[in-house]
């Protein structure tokens, strides 16, 4: 549980991606990992994302560390908005385990080292090349799959629906992990 | 000297470096990291400093024309700077803005579509929907 949640420090930070905003507070709320939620069905045991998703409009809620990342649809102004999704990070914090499982199914995440060797090599490019920039920007990527020479990766938070990340940066992930990884990657997201 | 922003420079297995340009996917590769992050600088039309070589269009304009322009220099190219991008004012006609996307945002191809969607919103919100009835990439 958050003690300190009346000292608790809250910031907000546009993101390159009109339709998201980062929310950086002085607390972790994801200790472990990063962890991407767009339906209420997903993340009923962490009440801090069902509340954020249930604000009209919104439809993603992006958590890693100290930082939750907000997607809405356009249709609500930002000036409201950041205030109801304060009042609910304020309201929900108390009460909210910064270790929570991801999710109720499969409640402990796959550790890399029991990932196949080269989805650990995939996940050590990306950490080193392209994750920086994408975490900066509220932003992550995940890797679904690896099927000879397809790899299907999937964004998260900020990146999800911004043009930017479907096609220039796609290229350009594509274009290290063919140098680093294998010549004829090709690399689709979904 | 100022930071390139949302670059992530790293080495690679043969022990070069590699600069990437997130956003744009750009990618500029050095022998050393300095050769690395020079070539991105110049890959993004930047001075060694971090600095942008493109001159202000602000005071080519008068009335309401400048305005925008000093609005696309100051709040929306600070926005723009997240990723190493600038925006200028070309032209300004009967309500239509020709804005012009560089730096991060040059050749980039999603460049068009944050003008339309973030660009426009922005300046309409400033200045009404009267005012700016369309915007225009200048490529």
């Amino acid at each position: 549980m958050i003690e300190l949640a009346t000292n608790l420090q809250l910031r907000t930070q546009k993101t390159p991606n009109p339709n998201a905003w980062k929310f950086i507070l002085s607390v972790d709320i994801k200790r472990d990992g990063k962890i991407s939620y767009t339906e209420t069905r997903e993340c009923e045991h962490v009440p801090l994302a069902t509340s954020l998703l249930r604000l009209a409009n919104v439809t993603q809620v992006h958590l890693f560390e100290n930082v939750i990342t907000v997607t809405q649809n356009g249709a609500s102004d930002w000036a409201a908005l950041s205030q109801s999704v304060e009042d609910v990070i304020r309201r929900t914090l108390p009460e909210h385990d910064p270790d929570f499982a991801e999710s109720m199914a499969k409640p402990k995440r796959v550790e890399r080292t029991a990932l196949p060797l080269d989805i650990q090599q995939l996940e050590e490019i990306l950490d080193r090349t392209i994750r920086p920039g994408l975490q900066a920007d509220g932003g992550d990527i995940e890797i679904l799959e690896l099927d000879g020479n397809i790899l299907t990766v999937r964004y998260q938070g900020a990146c999800g629906g911004c043009p930017s990340a479907m096609m220039g940066t796609l290229q350009g992930i594509e274009s290290i992990l063919r140098s680093e990884f294998n010549p004829y990657l090709e690399v689709v997201a979904i | 000297m100022s930071q390139l922003q949302s670059v992530v420079i790293s080495t690679k297995a043969d022990g070069s470096w590699q600069a990437v340009h997130v956003p744009s996917g750009k990618t500029s590769h050095g022998l050393t990291k300095v050769e690395a992050e020079d070539s991105m600088r110049e890959l993004l039309g930047m001075t060694e400093e971090g600095s942008f070589q493109e001159p202000l269009t602000s005071d080519r304009f008068s009335g309401l024309a400048a305005d925008i322009a000093l609005f696309l220099e100051g709040q929306v190219s600070e926005m723009l700077a997240l990723h190493s991008g600038f925006a200028r004012l070309e032209a300004f006609d009967s309500g239509i803005a020709h804005i012009r996307l560089g730096g991060g945002c040059q050749g980039c191809p999603s460049s068009t579509m944050t003008l339309l969607n973030g660009v426009q919103q922005q300046l309409q919100e400033r200045f009404g929907e009267e005012s700016i009835v369309d915007i225009v990439p200048v490529l």
